[in-house]
């Protein structure tokens, strides 16, 4: 049971209300918070404030900035042919990381769900469809995940592009380098063997 | 440490904490069910091609406190040709809703089992509009709500007339001079009633040998949600997109 009042009982509310935090870990920040000097309260709290008010969507790609346009974006060095469409930003760091893509971006900010009335009109198809008609886009690639909503998302946006006349591809799936066929489910090694490239 | 074995198709997944996943499952032995997949959103499981919505599969199942969990999952079928067409993958969400918000919780029943996945067949390859109808009208019939289709729910008068009306209060259709009685009515051909019965005749293989117009089809689908939606109480999420996906086939060439 918990019996706190007023300001620590809030404290701990707000900490539940974040993603992957139970009520005993929002318990145990909010007494870290108690215990540590008043200044890491502050800049933390400040921290929270600034974050909100200053990052936005780049008006371009939509990746959250600081900025009107992104660093992304505003990098004139990269491939204007190529645009890379993913569901959240975390996407674009993993994407980023790996150094394989020199193109462009555009985050949805989600996945068509329908079961859960989630559309089209809830992601940033909008933007993606402006940037489609003034752009020199010669190539859409499609990295939504690879689950149903991605999926959905992905044949949904295919079925819009293509119309365009801009051709669309959508990211290969399969084994994961390093690991053994054997331990591979029938679903992804039949999706490798289609997504399979010339060799040698 | 009880174990038992489950053979499941996944109606619906959910990110829980970590790379967990809560599935909604339907299986033979069991019915409705709400599992735990542990891991199962890491690239490295073993499970998680077969804990995929939509695909059938077997389970071994580990008791919990709460809720079972997975410990292990075999893929028995995937309906490939199911995930790569938007309005197939779209169809069998909607299936997935109707029967995950349709039946409750632990009641098994074989002949829904054997229904939802005929029609998962047929989605992947069949007529999807059609397949979704004869699904809506059996699950009535399954759940002991099959419509009355011969006669005037209220006053039982066999109907004559080309039209009959739907009443919105009684869930059911009346004759003309019910109807007149009742403030939220549509109407609907009797056409229509008869392309139901056939849905209820014909082998659900046999579907495709069904030529039904444009505009009985159209009838079909809206006679079917009225009783749905009246026994349910409430539209159901997937309608929204499926609808726009038939409306923007209609209007070929328009986007979005
Ligand atoms: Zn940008
Ligand atoms: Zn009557």
């Amino acid at each position: 049971m918990l019996y706190y009042s007023g300001p620590v009982a809030r404290l701990v509310d707000e900490f539940a209300k974040l993603p992957g935090i139970g009520a005993k870990t929002a318990q145990r920040l909010a007494f870290h918070i108690l215990n540590s000097p008043p200044e890491a309260a502050q800049s933390l709290a400040k921290a929270l404030v600034e974050v909100r008010q200053s990052i936005k969507r780049c008006s371009c790609c939509c990746n959250l900035t600081d900025e009107e346009l992104c660093p992304i974006c505003r990098d004139t060095t990269r491939n204007g042919k190529l645009l890379c469409i993913v569901e959240e930003p975390r996407d674009v760091i993993a994407m980023e990381k790996a150094r394989g893509f020199r193109g462009y971006y555009h985050v949805l900010h989600g996945a068509i769900s329908p079961m859960d009335g989630i559309g089209p009109e809830n992601l940033t198809l909008k933007e993606l469809l402006k940037r489609l008609q003034s752009d020199e886009i010669e190539e859409v690639i499609l990295a939504a995940n690879s689950d149903v909503e991605g999926e959905t998302t992905a044949l949904y946006l295919a079925r819009l592009i293509k119309p365009l006349g801009i051709k669309v591809t959508r990211i290969a799936h399969g084994i994961p380098v390093g690991s053994d066929l054997e331990y591979a489910d029938a679903m992804t090694l039949n999706k490798a063997l289609e997504g399979r490239g010339e060799f040698g | 440490m009880k174990l038992y074995k489950l053979d499941a198709i996944i109606l619906k997944s959910r990110d829980m904490r970590e790379a967990d996943k809560i599935l909604t499952i339907y299986s033979i032995q069991r019915g409705k069910q709400r599992v735990v997949a542990h891991g199962a959103a890491k690239p490295t499981s073993r499970k998680r091609g077969a804990v995929q919505p939509f695909c059938y599969s077997s389970l071994m199942m580990h008791q919990g406190r709460e809720l079972d969990s997975i410990s292990q999952a075999e893929l028995k079928e995937g309906f490939a040709d199911l995930r790569v067409d938007l309005d197939r993958l779209t169809a069998a969400a909607y299936l997935a809703e109707l029967t995950d918000n349709f039946v409750g919780e632990g009641e098994a029943n074989q002949e829904l089992f054997a229904l939802l996945l005929s029609t998962l067949y047929l989605l992947a390859a069949g007529d999807v509009e059609m397949t979704l109808r004869a699904f809506e009208a059996r699950l009535l019939l399954l759940a002991g709500l099959q419509p009355e289709l011969n006669s005037c729910n209220h006053c039982g008068v066999p109907f004559k007339e080309t039209k009959v009306w739907f009443g919105s209060e009684q869930g059911a259709l009346l004759c003309q001079g019910c109807a007149a009685q009742e403030k939220k009515v549509a109407a609907f051909s009797r056409g229509t009633l008869e392309v139901m019965k056939t849905l209820y005749r014909f082998e659900l293989t046999k579907l495709q040998q069904l030529k039904v117009s444009e505009l009985l089809r159209k009838e079909l689908n809206l006679l079917l949600r009225a009783y749905l939606e009246f026994h349910l109480e409430k539209r159901l999420k997937t309608i929204e997109f499926l609808d726009r996906l038939n409306k923007n086939r209609a209007q070929e060439g328009t986007n979005i």
